[in-house]
């Protein structure tokens, strides 16, 4: 693929088109070059001069772009609305992940209730690595999960910074308040799965709400800003 | 390579387009060789900027394409819906109205009446 169709999909990306509809212009556009040079090179002309031919004949690079950019139904949702896409949806499907967790745990308890013959002195040390897993994730990596989606989403939407920065701190915020707690039962006591908000404990000896929201940015923005840095360096750039 | 005005291109390709899907499926390089062929090279695009309004029609629901493998390499072949139909018909109208009203002014026969 010539080096052009690199510069023309990095050039849509940045122009916000979205990336399925940049990959299958890029695709088409080389199809149709393939066919152009078959016919110039069928007409007698050289590799070289069959090449120039097909891509004048293919049009010049700002008018492929523009034709694609100027139409705003192939701009990808993180162009059109990058605050819903960046500030608003992380939360909310971090929210509902925490819901599905929390109803796959009541689920899988039941089902263990319902077909162990456990009594209810042995639950504790069945199920605590499981309990503690469980918090653990809740409460400390699904939303760095979810911080890194966000930031590989924006890496390969070409997205300017300050929106998937400002999405991570959201999520960072939303992410150190939200706890979900596993309480065991106890001699016969029922145990306990609740959602609420605390300080709680995250990796590195990091605990309270600064501490977490410290933890989940500096685990997201890093390597997001690092990448981000990367590929602003190192964007392809014409041979001229 | 004919050259185009694109202040009286505008409308003209999205026609020409829905007009020869009416009878065959084509793919992108098929399309633009028939529409230089079909109009003797007065109408010839940029011929890589038909994708982008192939996808548009497409996504309006006026065609409808599959991909393809022929003769080893991978084509996607465009066709005409039921709603392309519809559009077709009605772009055909326009613009027959529209030349009409052109060539009574041209002929300086008087004012047109809208279209």
């Amino acid at each position: 693929m010539p080096r052009e169709f690199d510069l023309l999909r990095e050039r849509l990306l940045r122009a916000g088109v979205g990336g399925a509809e940049a990959r299958r212009y890029i695709a088409e556009l080389g199809d149709h070059l393939d066919d152009l040079l078959t016919e110039e090179r069928q007409a007698g002309r050289s590799p070289a001069e069959a090449h120039s031919h097909a891509m004048q004949r293919l049009g010049d690079a700002d008018a492929l772009a523009e034709a694609m950019i100027a139409r705003r139904e192939f701009r990808a949702w993180s162009a059109r609305a990058p605050a819903a896409t960046y500030l608003v949806a992380p939360p909310v499907i971090l929210a509902v992940t925490t819901a599905l967790w929390m109803a796959a745990l009541v689920g899988a308890v039941t089902w263990l209730r319902g077909h162990t013959a456990w009594g209810p002195e042995d639950w504790p040390a069945r199920i605590r690595p499981v309990a503690d897993g469980a918090a653990w994730f809740s409460n400390t990596a699904l939303s760095v999960l979810l911080g890194w989606g966000l930031a590989a989403s924006a890496i390969r939407a070409r997205a300017p910074l300050m929106w998937p920065m400002l999405g991570l701190i959201v999520l960072a915020v939303v992410g150190a308040v939200l706890q979900v707690g596993v309480t065991l039962p106890v001699g016969g006591a029922p145990g306990e799965i609740n959602l609420g908000s605390g300080p709680g404990g995250a990796p590195f000896g990091l605990s309270g709400y600064w501490g977490r929201f410290a933890f989940n940015f500096a685990a997201t923005a890093t390597p997001y800003a690092l990448v981000h840095l990367l590929r602003a360096t190192y964007r392809p750039r014409s041979q001229s | 390579m004919g050259s185009t005005n694109p202040a009286f291109m505008n409308g003209v390709p999205e026609l020409l387009i829905l007009r020869l899907l009416r009878s065959r499926e084509m793919y992108g390089y098929e399309i633009v060789q028939a529409i230089r062929e079909e109009t003797d090279d007065v109408v010839s695009l940029g011929e890589g900027v038909v994708y982008p309004l192939l996808h548009a029609l497409e996504r309006g629901g006026a065609l409808i394409s599959r991909r393809a493998v022929v003769n080893g390499r991978s084509r996607i072949y465009y066709a005409l819906s039921p709603r392309g139909a519809s559009r077709l018909t009605e772009l055909t109208g326009l613009w027959s109205r529209l030349t009409q009203a052109l060539q009574q002014v041209m002929k300086g026969d008087g004012y047109a009446e809208g279209v």
